[in-house]
């Protein structure tokens, strides 16, 4: 049977409504025409649902796991509490130190007006500056590889902004920017970077057929930017998956995160730059 | 904000009651996912409690961002078997160990039964394309919606709904010539 993705869409719309409890029948009857295919695939997708819906966990196995996440998140509140308490013994220290840092206030007063400079405004440039001092004072690897993938993350919020803006050319440098973050964890601890369907799970899709068909000049620009974007979402992500397959421990949570924001800035701003 | 969204925030912030909300909402769903992925009773048990242990880690840093949250936690499910089959070197078709996953052992011959059916669907979806696989797992083992499986396996739902048609449409076949 060949299938078109009508029908892929009807299918999908009468099991939704299955799903939710109504009938074959009514389904049937929604769709005349695809009717005869549509019942076998509809029954046998019920009795998958069904069977499905019989594996269950063991009630034991279920309270064990309960109870072992109790403790887990108790260690982690307790740990969380040691760190608070350490910062409060050292706060008077902190306070007598103050007046030497009001000399570094100034200076940093600039930084801290810069976090939020998008590259199209004067304080960029220090925000980039200050982004790499702090890697250049950040000495374990771990670290190193979390101030990076927070880089990168920065990037992509930005790149969003720019395409909401119509800065297109920075849209593309930051691109660049991302996969050079994310590409630094290579350096940091060496990992191959692996091909085929499981290291491309979160890839992209293919690019729409819609990119074939545009002509004009400025449909072609806005075609090489998601092109650009596409590739370079592909990219990251391919380094990303890699990454987290021989990542530590510690790092992975952070590291699946990144995917997922990423994931979505990347998508918001392909999104933009097909509207316009 | 949606009732899930004020408990997902909540868990956010630290709130272990929130978090036991999303453990009870989520944990049959997820061992369901594993176990048709897996078929193996004892290490779906251990792969089950990974995922969760690794939400509890990483749920501070959750970010919503309009990616509904079971997208991000299957997504960690579906990373976790991804990293099984690597470190275990298996390919995804395993034998199905002679275990009782099914609640309610009151009759036996019923169970006997349906653990005949399940092992039947498991080897089915064993046999579908990876991609077909992921999309039926995620679909009816862990009754994930079209937009989440997509988010999850970060595909557009055009496709995973072409997928899930075709998967289906495998699976009858081969279900069909087992009888």
């Amino acid at each position: 049977m060949k299938m078109t993705q009508n029908e892929a869409e009807i299918f999908d719309s009468c099991l939704e409504s299955m799903f939710k409890g109504a009938n074959i029948e009514d389904c049937l009857r929604a769709y005349p025409r695809q009717a005869k295919e549509l019942e076998p695939l509809l029954r046998a997708s019920l009795a998958i649902r069904q069977t499905s819906l019989n594996i269950q966990p063991d009630y034991h196995f279920k309270a064990i796991v309960r109870s072992h996440l109790q403790i887990k998140a108790e260690k982690m509140r307790q740990k969380e509490h040691k760190a608070t308490w350490f910062f409060s013994y050292y706060k008077r220290l902190t306070v007598a130190m103050v007046s030497v840092m009001v000399v570094f206030l100034v200076g940093g007063g600039v930084l801290l007006a810069s976090a939020n400079a998008l590259p199209d405004e004067s304080l960029y440039p220090i925000k980039l500056a200050g982004e790499q001092l702090r890697l250049a004072v950040t000495f374990t690897e771990i670290d190193r590889a979390k101030v990076h993938v927070q880089f990168a993350e920065r990037r992509a919020d930005e790149m969003v902004e720019m395409a909401l803006q119509g800065e297109r050319d920075m849209v593309s440098t930051l691109t660049a920017q991302i996969t050079a973050h994310i590409g630094s964890l290579n350096g940091i601890w060496e990992f191959p970077v692996m091909q085929g369907e499981s290291a491309n799970v979160f890839a992209p899709a293919e690019l729409p057929e819609s990119v074939e068909i545009r002509t004009s000049d400025e449909d072609k620009s806005t075609v090489d930017l998601e092109e650009i974007l596409n590739q370079s979402r592909e990219e990251t992500f391919y380094i990303l998956q890699a990454a987290l397959y021989s990542a530590p421990e510690d790092l992975k949570p952070i590291l699946e995160q990144a995917i997922e924001n990423l994931g979505n800035d990347y998508s918001n701003a392909i999104s933009i730059v097909k509207t316009g | 904000m949606s009732i899930e969204q004020d408990i997902v925030e909540k868990a956010v912030k630290g709130d272990r009651n929130a978090f036991a909300q999303l453990y009870e909402k989520h944990f049959d769903r997820i061992y369901r996912y594993v176990y048709i992925r897996l078929g193996n009773k004892t290490e779906t048990e251990d792969l089950t409690q990974d995922v969760f242990i690794r939400a509890l880690e990483a749920i501070g840093s959750y970010k919503w961002r309009n990616s509904p949250f079971a997208a991000w936690l299957y997504r960690i499910a579906h990373n976790q078997v991804i990293d099984y089959f690597r470190k275990h070197g298996k390919v995804e078709k395993m034998p199905l160990e002679d275990d009782n996953v099914l609640i309610g052992k009151s009759d036996p011959a019923f169970n006997a039964e349906n653990e005949l059916e399940i092992e039947r669907m498991i080897d089915g979806i064993n046999r579908l394309t990876p991609a077909q696989r992921d999309v039926i797992s995620l679909r009816f083992g862990a009754q994930l919606s079209i937009a989440e499986a997509a988010r999850t396996l970060g595909k557009n739902e055009g496709t995973v709904k072409a997928l899930q048609y075709n998967g289906i449409l495998a699976l009858k076949k081969m279900l069909l010539a087992g009888e």
